[in-house]
This record gives C-alpha cells, structure tokens and sequence, in this order.
C-alpha cells in the first residue's frame, strides 16, 4: 500500500524559497509582462539604448527630442521585464520509485519547490511527467493559488513504465510552443540514453538545469553474496555473485557515467546538478540550486 | 603414510556437506534494483553464474581442500621420508623366512626387500653406524659396520625355509641399540606373519612390507609313523592347505623309494587344511616325499620330504615296585624297549636309560636317570626329609624341560624336600624345596621328581605326557633326531661318535657346520629337503620341511596393535610434523579462499 507522503514543504522552508527568483540567458519573447529580467529590448520602464528608426517601429517609443536636434529618426530602447516559462519535467518511471525515501518521491518534493519559486515570482509553471511516454501534466500556472493544485499533482504521481528519455524529451520540445527554463529531474537510468532528448530541447532554445536524483545505494550498492538482481524497469534479472571486486567495477561504471553526463552537460550549456536523496531538500534548493547560473 | 588416528578421516564428511551448502547458496537471494545499468557484464552472467561460477567455485575448491588437509591433520599421519634422516645406529632387521621367497612379480619378496633395504641404506648417512639381523629360525647379525659396507652386506642376504621369530629378531634388535642416542630399528617384511606384537620402547621401529600379496596352497605337515604291532605298517600323514581365495582342485603326488607315485586328488576351499592318511603295507625305510601338482606364488612348499629312521629302540630300565602311569606312557612312547626290575643295581649300565621309581637313596656316577620319589646323595643336593612343600612353586620358564607344561596346574601334597645348588638344576620350585630337578655332566643326565606321583595332581594333568616326552628326549637327544620329518629351522642332534667328525650336507649338498647348544651339538635344518648325515655309525638321513601354516599363508596381516606400535618416538616425532604442515596449508588454503570469495583474488 502506498504510504502518505509528508506535508511537502514547512512554512520556514517555502518563506526562504520566496528570495529565491530564476532567471535565463537567453533572449525571449514573452506575450505578458512580467517581473523577470530579459535582455529582450522592448516596452519597459528602463530606459536600455537607442536605434535609428525602422519601418514598423512603433512611434511611441521615436525619441522627438533627438530628431528636433538631428532630423533623424531615433527609437528609444527598453529593456524589456517579461515573465518566464518554467518547465518542470519529472521522471517518473519505475526507477523513480527506487530508494528510500524513493527518488519520486523526492523529485515531488524537488518539483514543487521549483514551481513555488516560479509561481511566487508569476513565472508560469509548467509541469510534465514522463517514463516511456509524456503524460498530460497541468496545465502552465502563474498565479499563486495554482500552487495547491500543483502540490495535489505531485502527490499523486506514481513510479510506473521505462524510462525513454530521449523519445519523451524530444515530444516535449517538439510540442512545446514556448520554450523556458526547463529543471530536468531525472535518474538517467535509461539505456538508450539521454543525449539526444538534451540536445533536442537545447535546439529548441530551452535552458535546461538537469537535476541528477539518485539513491545513495546507487551510487554505493550494500550488497555481499549471491544475488538475482531484478531490474526495476524491464524486469530482466542477472544472477551475481557480489563481492569487492564486483562493486568496485560497479563503482567504476558508475562513476563514467556520472563524468560523461557532467561533461555532455557541460559541453552543451546545461547546468547539471547530481544529487542523492541523502541531502535535504533545503540544501538542494537554497545552496545547490542557488548557485546556478539560472537562479539569483 | 601411515594414519595413527583414522579417525580423523571422518572429518572427511564434511566435503559433502560442503558441497550441498555450496549448491543451496547458489539460491540467490532476489533483489530488485533501479537498473542493471551499471552491474558488470549484466547481459552475459546469468547462464554462466547459474553453474559454474569460477570465484564460488574456486571457492568451494579451496575449502574441500582446506577440509581434507584439517582431516589429514587429524589423523595425524606420519611418513618416512627418503633421504635426510639423521641417525647414529640403525637395525634393519631382514625376515627371512620361507615365504619371502614367494614370487612378487619378475622377482621374489625377498629381491622386494633386499631392493628397500639398499634404499633405505642409501638414505642413511655414511657416517651412521648399520647392523643388519637375520629373521629366520635362529635370529642372527649379518652384518655390523658402518653405511657403505651395509649395501653390499644386504646383496650377500638370502632367505631360508624356515619360520622368522620377528618378535624375538626385534627384541634382538633393540638390545644393540642404545636408546637416548638417534637410532631406529627398521624391519622389512611381507608381512606374512602372525601374531607379531612390539613391545613399547624408546627406539623407533618402522615396519617396511615388501612384496605384493599373493595365495599360495602348500603342504604343511607330511609325517610317517610306523604301526604297533601286530600290523607293522606305515602310516604316512600329509597336511594341505589352500591359501589362494578360490576353491582348489589337483592332485598328491606320494612317492616311496622311487615307487610309482600314489595320486590323492585333493580339493580344497579358500582358507582349508585338510589332512590325508594313507597305510602302506610293512615298514619303509627310507625316504617319502609329497608333492602337489600345482604352481603357485611359493614352489617350495608343494613338496615335502620324511624319512623313516627305525634304528634299535632305545633301551629303557623301569626299577621299582611298580608305577602304573609310568608303565602305561612308556608302553605307547615311540622307539623304547622297557625291562621292568624291582630294583636298580648301581653300575647297571647296559640300559640307555633308567628310571627308578622309589627305592633308596642312591649314589649316581654315569648314565642317564630319571629319578621318581627316590633320594639321591650328591654334593649339590641336600634333603631334610619328606614334608609339604611350602608356598608356590616356582618354575624355571623356557627349560625345554617345562615346555608346553602348565606347571602352574599341578599340586604336590608331599614331597622329599630338595635343596639344589649349582650345578643342580631347580626347574621348579623355591630354594631349598625343589620339586623338579635336573643335573648335567660329561658322564651323567639325570631328572629328578622328589615325590611319589601320587602325591600330587601331576598324573591327573593333560601335560604328563608332555612332560614325560620333555624328560625323555632331554635325557636322550638323539631320540628328537628319530623323527620322519622335521620342521625347518629346528635343530638336528648330531650323533656323538666319539673322535670321528660327524658329516652333516643340507639338500643342496653344502656341509652343514654344527652348533653348540645345551643338548649337545646340533645341525640347524635350515633348507627344504633331505640332510644326510654320515658318521661311524653310519648313513642317516633327516627330512626337513617348511610345514607351517604361517608360511604357506601369504597374505600380508601384519598388523602393529597401537600400544606397541606407537613404541616408536620417532613416528611420534614426525607424527607432529606432518599434522603441523597439514594444518598450516589447510589454514593457507582457508585465507586463500577469504581472498577469493572476498574478492580481491579476482
């Protein structure tokens, strides 16, 4: 049976959370405005540059006093405060439900905390689960009361499919008409990989901050002696028998892949955050995550 | 190798168990996991871990070897090991009886043992000290020297046809040898012998058995007897048995004096003797022989010899009021012609024997008497009358006198109490209460039983014929050299002829030299076959065979009873070494398997 999950957030945690705002590197068109930063030139109450007049541009903004000094047409510049697009992709496949406390479970935790932030800021939030498939989420929220709905969601995802990174990131990108700020929460234990899903949201123009959840016996199985090991996701199983020399090639591979998703990640622009369900959700959000590029 | 605890083996029991506990752990314990990701060969382990895991099974290996090794501790195994050994003084000690000349393969055992004696020779240091004894019939130091002398020494062995007294060789054999010093007796043997028991002592003594087991069926007893009159035939006795494990059927081939042979066939089942009497008509005098048509591990007891030796009875004198016990025994005794007298008359000497029953006291100078109940005046000798005799009788053990007579069964209610000094002979009895005693010179042979027979239980004992028969040929060896056949390795009383030398050749015609022993001088019947003795009187012949059953039976049961056999120190010594070697390795064997299921050994 399942069990009840604990209240998600305390009210001193979601008041720290409330300093916290996101922001992105890229430049972006945003149809409301909002409270976030662009270097997007548009209308906004801060004054940015000037630019010599073009056809289309919006006579509002033609500096008159320059041109009774220069007879040329000058345009005013602002920089633009427009609202961000936050997207919360959750893994949600069976190997989320690994671990103790499980990684879901957690990733819940990470996500709605995320989405406070985006939310307290009138960012809209948008939240997607995904295993083999993408499923249908909420819909993009901005205002604050949203925020009991989302928590509800959270609460009631489940651990269920194989993961197919790739396939699923690539529909989102592809079906997502506004990209944003995209968390990744993600075990990364898929097969087939996770490059192409990141590098098809990438050309989508997505800032990605890839959220590396995993279980401390993940990364240090406790196991000695003869094990069938079943594998969460396609149920297929090995026959092992454990010992030193075993784990620590466990440990080896294990550590490849982690360096090889930190380089990939590196390489492209992601900000990529690995963390075990062992740290607290307060140090996650207000030391790891704060200290990315995409949160001040 | 030998296992002083076989026991220990039992912990042998434990490799089974091992095994199962090895089988029912390879029930893997099912554990699910987020991914097989990053588990090592994950696509290709299942088939190969379902059986033969090599790191469980080098595991399993190593403890099944590490359990056998712990039990051979246990059993504390100890070995002889060529070369190395340290000693001052070693007694090799040869058996060389008649079935060390059964064949073992090309060669013989005895080639058997020759070939471990000359490597366990080579193995001495040359500066230790080596004797080698001879067990046969008459124990003997063949050689006694130092290392490089012994080799050629154990190349001049031979075996004989005769019974090894092993026990009696080893008991020699340990006397040479000093103990505290690094010294060990080493026997080398078939094994074909029986009740062999060691006594515990200081000295190591190894037991060597050399040759391979083998059956054999052989004559062990072939004997004539002439009839008592009227019917004065022959009577020839022929013993056979069958040591081969499976039943046998041949033929007895009795031969007389060049006759044609009479056939007996004979069938015999694993493990049976069986004896066979034929009658001939009229006395034969002269040789016998048997012989079974059959070829087997050892040749030399398919034939036996006897010869009939029916020289002038003895004459024998009985004086006194009468005895009838005497008079009954003396009727059947073989070869005696007895005259009956109320009396004797001293310096009666035309009798080779007397016996005086009763009578006075008497002074006796030559002859040969046996005394019953009569006082005799002689300067070692001293009586105080008739009385009980007081206390238990005290018997001179091993005095051919007393052999195979349990004195200890015999009460004597009365008797001339005897005090015997030197050179008087107390067989039985306390100082100055002898009730059997005997006396020896050039010139006179007497026995004396100081009391009326019936006074005393002897009569009524199973043993007064056997004793009788003990005072008889003590009194008169040359009537043990009467017999039709003898017993190889028994002595041969050389007639004594006066200055002429007495001519003695063993069966392969080589002069047999004469021993000396208390009977007089006597010729060792140490061959199989016929001796021929020449002397003034004449051409005799004596018939020797092997004729035992302890050497027709081939089979190698030689077995140590623990308490004696642990009389050796040495084994004992390297009964510690080896279990401590035997347990480091299985210990090493142990921490290479932690290594192992550990990991670290992958």
């Amino acid at each position: 049976m399942r069990q009840p999950r604990a209240a998600l957030f305390d009210s001193a945690f979601l008041a720290r959370l409330e300093h916290i705002s996101f922001v992105t590197r890229r430049a972006r068109k945003s149809h409301l405005r909002g409270e976030h930063t662009t270097l997007h030139r548009g209308a906004s109450l801060e004054f940015a540059d000037y630019r010599q007049y073009q056809p289309g541009d919006d006579f509002r903004y033609i500096d008159w006093n320059i041109y009774s000094r220069t007879h040329r047409l000058f345009v005013k510049l602002f920089q633009a405060e427009e609202n961000l697009n936050i997207h919360i992709l959750l893994d949600t496949s069976r190997s989320m439900g690994f671990g103790t406390p499980p990684k879901l479970e957690y990733a819940a935790r990470v996500a709605a905390a995320l989405a406070y932030v985006g939310v307290h800021n009138l960012d809209r939030v948008a939240i997607t689960s995904f295993s083999d498939t993408l499923s249908r989420g909420l819909p993009a929220m901005d205002r604050r009361s949203d925020i009991v709905h989302l928590l509800r969601h959270l609460e009631s995802l489940k651990a269920d499919g194989r993961t197919d990174f790739n396939t699923s990131l690539s529909r989102y990108g592809s079906s997502t008409p506004r990209a944003g700020l995209a968390f990744i929460i993600s075990d990364l234990l898929d097969e087939g990989g996770y490059q192409t899903g990141l590098e098809a949201l990438l050309r989508r123009g997505f800032d990605i901050v890839l959220i590396h959840l995993l279980d401390p016996a993940e990364i240090n199985p406790e196991l000695t002696g003869a094990y069938r090991l079943v594998d969460s996701e396609t149920e297929r199983s090995v026959d092992l028998d454990v010992d030193r020399s075993l784990l620590q090639a466990y440990r080896a591979r294990s550590g490849r892949f982690f360096q090889q998703a930190q380089a990939f990640c590196f390489q492209n622009g992601i900000e990529y955050v690995r963390v075990t369900t062992a740290v607290s959700l307060q140090t996650l959000m207000l030391e790891y995550i704060r200290t990315g590029v995409y949160v001040r | 190798m030998t296992l002083l605890q076989p026991l220990g083996l039992i912990g042998l029991s434990a490799v089974p168990l091992l095994v199962i506990l090895y089988f029912l752990s390879r029930r893997r314990t099912v554990r699910a996991v987020s991914s097989l990701l990053f588990w090592p060969h994950a696509t290709s382990e299942r088939k190969r871990t379902l059986h033969l895991d090599p790191r469980s099974s080098r595991s399993l290996l190593l403890q099944i070897a590490a359990v056998i090794f712990l039990s051979l501790a246990l059993t504390r195994p100890v070995v002889t090991l060529p070369g190395g050994i340290t000693r001052d003084e070693t007694v090799i000690v040869m058996d060389a009886s008649a079935s060390m000349k059964a064949r073992s393969g090309s060669a013989t055992r005895f080639d058997r043992a020759r070939e471990a004696a000359s490597r366990l020779i080579r193995t001495l240091p040359a500066s230790s000290s080596v004797r080698i004894v001879v067990a046969s019939a008459e124990n003997s130091i063949a050689y006694s020297g130092p290392q490089p002398g012994a080799l050629s020494a154990v190349t001049a062995l031979e075996p004989t046809d005769t019974t090894a007294h092993l026990e009696d060789a080893v008991s020699l054999a340990l006397a040479l040898l000093e103990p505290g010093r690094k010294n060990a007796v080493e026997v080398i043997t078939d094994g074909a012998v029986d009740g062999v028991s060691l006594r515990s002592t200081a000295i190591p003594v190894h037991m060597h058995v050399a040759g391979e087991d083998a059956g054999n069926m052989g004559i062990v007893g072939f004997t004539l007897r002439a009839q008592n009159p009227p019917s004065g035939g022959t009577e020839v006795l022929t013993t056979v048995a069958n040591f081969t494990g499976e039943t046998q059927e041949t033929t007895l081939h009795l031969t007389f004096d060049g006759e044609p042979p009479v056939n007996r066939p004979v069938v015999l089942a694993p493990e049976e003797t069986a004896s066979y009497l034929i009658v001939r008509d009229g006395k034969s005098p002269g040789r016998a022989t048997a012989a079974l048509d059959i070829t087997d591990a050892l040749a030399e007891d398919n034939t036996a010899f006897a010869v009939s030796n029916y020289e002038r009875p003895l004459s024998l004198l009985l004086a006194g009021p009468g005895n009838l016990f005497l008079e009954r025994i003396l009727a059947v005794y073989p070869g005696l012609r007895v005259t009956r007298s109320e009396r004797y008359e001293p310096g009666e000497n035309r009798y080779d024997l007397v016996i005086i029953d009763g009578g006075e006291e008497t002074a006796l100078e030559a002859g040969r008497f046996l005394l019953v109940n009569t006082p005799l005046r002689a300067p070692w000798l001293s009586t105080r009358g008739y009385g009980a005799p007081r206390g238990t009788a005290v018997r001179m053990t091993g005095h051919p006198l007393l052999a195979d007579v349990p004195w200890e069964n015999v009460t004597v209610f009365r008797a001339l109490l005897s005090d015997v000094s030197p050179p008087g002979i107390s067989v039985v009895g306390r100082n100055g209460n002898s009730l059997f005693f005997a006396y020896r010179d050039q010139r006179l042979r007497l026995v004396s039983l100081p009391f009326d027979l019936r006074d005393s239980t002897l009569v009524l004992t199973p043993s007064f014929p056997i004793l009788m028969d003990n005072i008889l040929r003590w009194l008169r060896p040359d009537l043990t050299a009467r017999q039709a056949s003898h017993k190889t390795g028994e002595l041969l009383p050389v007639p004594s002829t006066g200055a002429q030398p007495v001519q003695i050749t063993d069966p392969a015609g080589r002069p047999v030299t004469p021993v000396e022993t208390e009977h007089g001088p006597a010729a060792i019947l140490s061959e199989h076959g016929v001796y021929r003795i020449v002397s003034a009187a004449g051409e005799t012949f004596a018939a020797a065979n092997i004729s035992d059953v302890a050497e027709a039976n081939l089979h190698p049961r030689l077995s140590v009873p623990a308490a004696a056999d642990e009389a050796t120190v040495e084994k004992r010594h390297s009964g510690v070494l080896l279990p401590l070697i035997f347990m480091c390795a299985a210990l090493l064997l142990l921490g290479m398997e932690w290594y192992v299921r550990d990991g670290r050994g992958a």
